[in-house]
């Protein structure tokens, strides 16, 4: 029974970090309606950056942040600003801007081969940070200590955008943009800013949760798939344009992937994550925490 | 009206029968003569390194035609159609190793099947928007390729999990659809490629169609017409799935080994919806031209590039599809298509001077 619940710990630890990454690709539908496919990749990226960082300078991983932060809420805002604008003028009236997923698709394929021809197809890991492998005991049960670390950084940052969003008067003109553009561009909100600011928010949270990646994970170009698929099942789970809908999906399809193996073949786990996500999109469409109308 | 001017409406009326009449001789001519370069190309095309290139071609000019019917008419974004390659692949394979049934009867019965999941899928889906849609294809392909690499055997039938299906390559000809040499591959890819487009030119202009694009464009003011839009896409949607899945069998027969990673990968369903949307969806040039224009790119800059530079043919595939994106939005047909008109209108205004003058 002990060993489940060590599972089960760890899987909702690790499953906060899901949440992280998908949290950024909430933000982004939750103000343009777009789901950015190129999610994964941006977070490929950010770990790449991390990466980098760690590997050049020898701080402490979690120190990266500070670069990673800015870096890549400016990659962001311009990817938004030179690649993905053009389209989205151009398809304002259309309810479902279906060219915009598109381009994101090609965005993703783009960033993924440029870094595969850039830096090669191996993995890349940092082996000698403070926190790589590090267990903690508590009682009987181990927790993974840079787990763990992803679980209050997922935390904090979930607070810190909600606060953001909730009481700061740019926090308002996102909110009022999401609900309904043609209103708040009435009411003088520049909305192609407030995308701009909202892909490079989501790009920035994809950044944080690269940098809680880099000490225990690899960083190789299809990283981000892998993050990706789940960063999509995760939104829908917890509701398309949910924040705190998002760290829950995230903590129960880490749930089901940690304590699944103990009573069948791991593998199977993914296939149960599938057939979760389609029941959810049969039965309840707009997710456990979702507005109806968004979708 | 007086009986000059009836006279002369009467010419025009004569003069514009004669230019449509003239134009639908240049679309006939023009048809004929692309048709006769690919029956003929195989007699002059000796490398079997090309053939294969053009087979491929062809092979994905089939697979877009099929997602275009519920890509492109029905205006939503199966991301996922791999399924259904994997589907018939797997079927015919399957019946024709353990078996012994032919794959030319395993072709129809993996259309079957794949029809039915594509309307298991499409049921739930299509009342969605078009971005759930999307996920929730996607969803459903990976989900099934995981379940393909955890089953050894599926009730009697070997899957061999992630190691896949090989063919044997014993008893060649025709009703064992297995051949020495790639001709006849090439022959039957493009008759299955020019049926295909076939059913696709008799859907456009049929009810179908038109409910098709009506429910694509304006939903809500479709269904108020009393168009049932939904049931309309999962027709197509029931067409699209048991077409896709043919050539999951020609695929099959082809490469004569199958595998999940390679037949139900979210690649190559992604592969299929680009080529679609450059080439211009919802059209019946537009998948053409897609493959023609982006295969010979990704197998020459794999055979040339492919250890220096990997994943570059992926980085055009990007870069093409972000700027058609941006500055043809509905893909290179139509450019192209306008060029094809000028010249023709050209032609006929030479022609008719000529007859007046």
């Amino acid at each position: 029974m002990l060993f489940i619940l060590e599972d089960a710990i760890n899987g909702i630890l690790m499953g906060s970090i899901y949440g992280l990454t998908a949290m950024g690709l909430t933000i982004i539908f939750g103000v343009l309606k777009v789901i950015n496919f190129a999610h994964g990749s941006l977070l490929m990226i950010g770990m790449y950056v991390a990466y980098w960082t760690v590997a050049l300078t020898g701080i402490h991983p979690y120190l990266s942040l500070f670069i990673v932060i800015p870096a890549m809420y400016l990659f962001g805002y311009y990817l938004q600003d030179i690649v993905i604008k053009p389209i989205f003028k151009a398809e304002k009236d259309v309810r479902e801007p279906i060219t915009v997923i598109i381009v994101t698709t090609g965005v993703w394929y783009i960033l993924d081969n440029m870094t595969l021809l850039f830096f090669g197809p191996q993995y890349r890991s940092i082996d000698d940070n403070p926190l790589k492998g590090k267990m903690m005991e508590l009682g009987e049960i181990m927790i993974s200590v840079p787990k763990l670390w992803g679980f209050v950084t997922a935390t904090i940052t979930a607070f810190a955008i909600y606060y953001f969003l909730q009481y700061t008067r740019m926090g308002r003109a996102i909110r009022a943009t999401s609900l309904d553009r043609d209103a708040a561009s009435l009411s003088g909100i520049n909305q192609y800013k407030i995308y701009n600011i909202a892909f490079g928010m989501g790009t920035a949270v994809a950044g944080i949760a690269a940098v809680t990646l880099v000490p225990f994970y690899n960083t190789f170009p299809s990283v981000g798939v892998l993050f990706d698929i789940k960063g999509f099942i995760i939104v829908v789970l917890g509701g398309l344009g949910s924040i705190h809908g998002a760290i829950i999906g995230g903590m129960i399809i880490g749930l089901i992937e940690s304590v699944g193996p103990q009573f069948m073949a791991a593998t199977w786990t993914e296939a149960i994550v599938y057939g979760l996500f389609l029941l959810v999109l049969f039965v309840k469409p707009s997710g456990l925490f979702g507005v109806k109308y968004d979708w | 009206m007086t009986g000059k001017d009836i006279a002369k409406e009467a010419q025009i009326q004569v003069e514009t029968n004669d230019s449509t009449l003239l134009r639908k001789k240049i679309e006939k001519l023009s048809l004929l003569l692309i048709a006769g370069l690919a029956f003929g190309l195989p007699l002059v095309m000796r490398s079997p390194t090309y053939l294969h290139i053009v087979i491929l071609i062809y092979f994905y000019a089939y697979l877009t035609t099929s997602w275009n019917m519920v890509g492109g008419f029905a205006g939503v974004l199966p991301m996922g159609h791999a399924v259904f390659i994997g589907t018939g692949a797997y079927t015919s394979t399957v019946l024709s190793l353990q078996y012994g049934i032919s794959p030319w009867i395993g072709m129809i019965i993996g259309g079957v099947i794949a029809t039915f999941i594509g309307i298991l899928i499409g049921l739930p889906t299509f009342k969605m928007r078009g971005a759930y849609f999307a996920l929730a294809t996607i969803a459903f392909a990976e989900g099934m390729r995981v379940m393909v690499e955890n089953i050894e055997y599926l009730g009697p039938f070997q899957l061999n999990g992630p190691r896949g299906l090989q063919i044997p390559p014993l008893n060649t000809g025709l009703s064992n659809f297995m051949f020495a040499n790639k001709e006849p591959y090439y022959y039957i890819i493009l008759v299955m490629l020019i049926l295909v487009l076939g059913i696709t030119w008799f859907i456009s202009r049929s009810k179908l169609g038109y409910y098709l694009n009506a429910g694509g464009e304006e939903p809500e003011a479709a269904m108020a017409l009393g168009v049932n839009v939904s049931r309309a896409k999962l027709i197509a949607m029931a067409i699209s799935s048991f077409l896709t899945a043919l050539a999951g069998t020609f695929y099959a027969q082809f490469s004569l080994f199958i595998h999940p990673k390679s037949i139900i990968s979210l690649d190559l369903s992604f592969e299929i919806a680009f080529i679609a949307l450059i080439g211009g969806r919802g059209s019946i040039a537009g998948p053409i031209l897609g493959a023609l224009l982006l295969r010979p790119v990704s197998d020459f800059s794999r055979i040339y590039f492919g250890d220096v530079f990997p994943g570059l043919h992926l980085v055009i595939f990007g870069v093409v599809l972000i700027l058609v994106m941006i500055y043809q939005p509905r893909g290179i047909q139509e450019p192209l298509t306008r060029i094809y008109e000028k010249i023709v209108d050209r032609i006929v205004a030479k022609y008719s001077r000529g007859v007046t003058a």
